[in-house]
């Protein structure tokens, strides 16, 4: 499902540890991929990481730090 | 003739179900599911790519995505996501160089390594060098990635070796086992041997690989009516007829159209776009093209197309668009298109100018380069013509099948 939400991440060594999404912290359990783009000049890292129960897909906005929630999709 | 004799310093690695292995990779809920990548997650849509699971219930690239569902009517699809998949390619781009520097990139998946003479091949047989590598990949870039490998004297047989086992294969073809490779392989199974060829083998009398190793120089060339006879004797010989890199000749950006689109109204916003894009990547490598084509293929199977020089060098997309425009115009489609592509040729690059009479060339150069400039620091159609604006929608990012040169146009550096 596509969200597109600003969301606040905690991270350690530049991996999302947690998410806070609608005042529910989600717990970071595993990270499937990192990878990054540039749109013009701004690079963008982008984290396909999952919770216990969930996939979600953060974008790491690397001009102003501002994360996106850009996808969630429980266990399918 | 006798097969080559010197020990195998050539390996291809190719990255099993590129597409959909890497979807799995960044969803772990998505492993060991059948998964397709396909160009549109509609019906229609194209499949790109199926997971291993996919394969294995009889679900191949080239599908309709309402032909896999027929199959497995739970299968995941999931549009392409072109970053992702340049990512893992860059990544295992890394990973190789710390081998060889004689490597090349044969399409997004797959690469070809020379390690003769390099330290890695010295101290350790090609096996082992395998091996490591396919560890790395997992501990490095994907735990759920895996690649066949085919290790050989040359190219091609290290491209044959590579497709022996799959998923995960490890495989060589050397002096002393290539008679018992050949023999369990069918002719079309070997790259580049498809039916035609296959037909003009037959024709000479040969029906197997192993009829085709041995076959006599004289009677390949009287098959393949070309010295691609004499090439195909080398090759399956063991000796090396295939390092040769072409140089780039032409640039072009095709798109598959869902919607039944007929009129060249509705049509020449798409070409606009692939137009810029085309011009883009043109320009940022240097080049002016000295003329352009068009092609069409049409939702009935048939198809069009042409090619016109230009009146001179050209790198303004708006000066190309213009002449495939008026392709467009002669080809007044009338009925649904499928695929619409156009490319420019005659390159040269475009150092100094040759300043025209009516044509102020420094001045649109100027404005040109200032769009570009514009268009890296914002990202891709931030300016252009407001006529590809609206051909956004159709013209998208996507990793072009076997498209080894795009490979040399993007990075992440800024």
């Amino acid at each position: 499902m596509t969200i597109n939400e600003s969301v606040t991440v905690g991270s350690i060594d530049g991996n999302p540890k947690y998410i806070i999404w609608k005042g529910r912290n989600y717990t970071v359990t595993g990270i499937g991929l990192h990878h990054r783009f540039r749109e013009g000049s701004t690079l963008y890292h982008v984290f396909s990481v999952t919770t216990d129960t969930l996939f979600l897909r953060l974008r790491l906005n690397t001009d102003n730090l501002l994360w996106i929630l850009e996808e969630i999709e429980d266990g399918i | 003739m006798e097969f080559n004799q010197a020990p195998s310093f050539t390996m291809h690695i190719d990255l099993n179900s590129c597409f959909a292995s890497i979807e799995q990779q960044a969803n772990p809920f998505l492993r060991g599911k059948p998964v397709a990548v396909a160009a549109f997650a509609t019906d229609r849509g194209c499949i790109l790519a199926a997971s291993v699971e996919a394969k294995k219930l009889g679900i191949k690239t080239g599908m309709r995505v309402f032909e896999g569902r027929r199959i497995y009517p739970k299968l995941v699809v999931l549009p392409p996501d072109p970053w992702k998949y340049r990512c893992v390619h860059l990544e295992l781009r890394r990973l190789i160089s710390e081998y060889t520097s004689d490597f090349v990139p044969k399409s997004i998946d797959e690469f070809t390594l020379n390690l003769e003479g390099y330290p890695a091949a010295k101290t350790a047989s090609l096996g082992v060098v395998a091996q490591e590598i396919k560890q790395r990949i997992k501990s490095e870039i994907g735990d759920w990635l895996t690649v066949s490998v085919g290790i050989a004297p040359n190219r091609y047989l290290a491209k044959i070796a590579a497709g022996l086992h799959k998923p995960d294969g490890l495989d060589e073809i050397n002096k002393d086992n290539f008679l018992d490779v050949y023999s369990k392989l069918k002719l079309t199974d070997l790259t580049g041997i498809k039916t035609r060829n296959a037909v003009r083998l037959n024709s000479m009398g040969i029906y197997s690989v192993l009829s085709f190793y041995e076959a006599p120089i004289w009677q390949l060339r009287a098959a393949f009516h070309s010295i691609n006879g004499l090439y195909w004797h080398m090759r399956l010989g063991g000796f090396e007829v295939d390092n040769i890199e072409f140089g780039r000749r032409s640039y072009g950006n095709s798109v598959a159209i869902g919607a039944n689109i007929s009129k060249t109204d509705d049509l020449s916003p798409i070409l606009a776009r692939l137009t810029e894009k085309m011009c883009m990547r043109l320009r940022m490598s240097g080049y002016s093209a000295g003329g352009v084509h068009l092609g069409i293929v049409y939702k009935d199977g048939s198809w069009w197309h042409k090619g016109r020089q230009m009146s001179g060098p050209r790198f303004d997309s708006r000066d190309l668009y213009k002449a495939a425009f008026n392709l467009l115009s002669e080809a007044n489609p009338g009925k649904p298109v499928l695929n619409i592509a156009v490319s420019c040729f005659d390159l040269t690059k475009s150092k100094n100018l040759q300043l025209e009479f009516f044509n102020d060339l420094p001045r649109k150069k100027k404005l040109v380069e200032a769009e570009d400039r514009i268009n890296a620091r914002w990202g891709g159609f931030t300016v252009g013509s407001a006529r590809s604006f609206r051909g956004g929608g159709v013209v998208l990012d996507r990793i072009a099948f076997g498209g080894i040169k795009e490979l040399e146009e993007f990075t992440l550096n800024s």
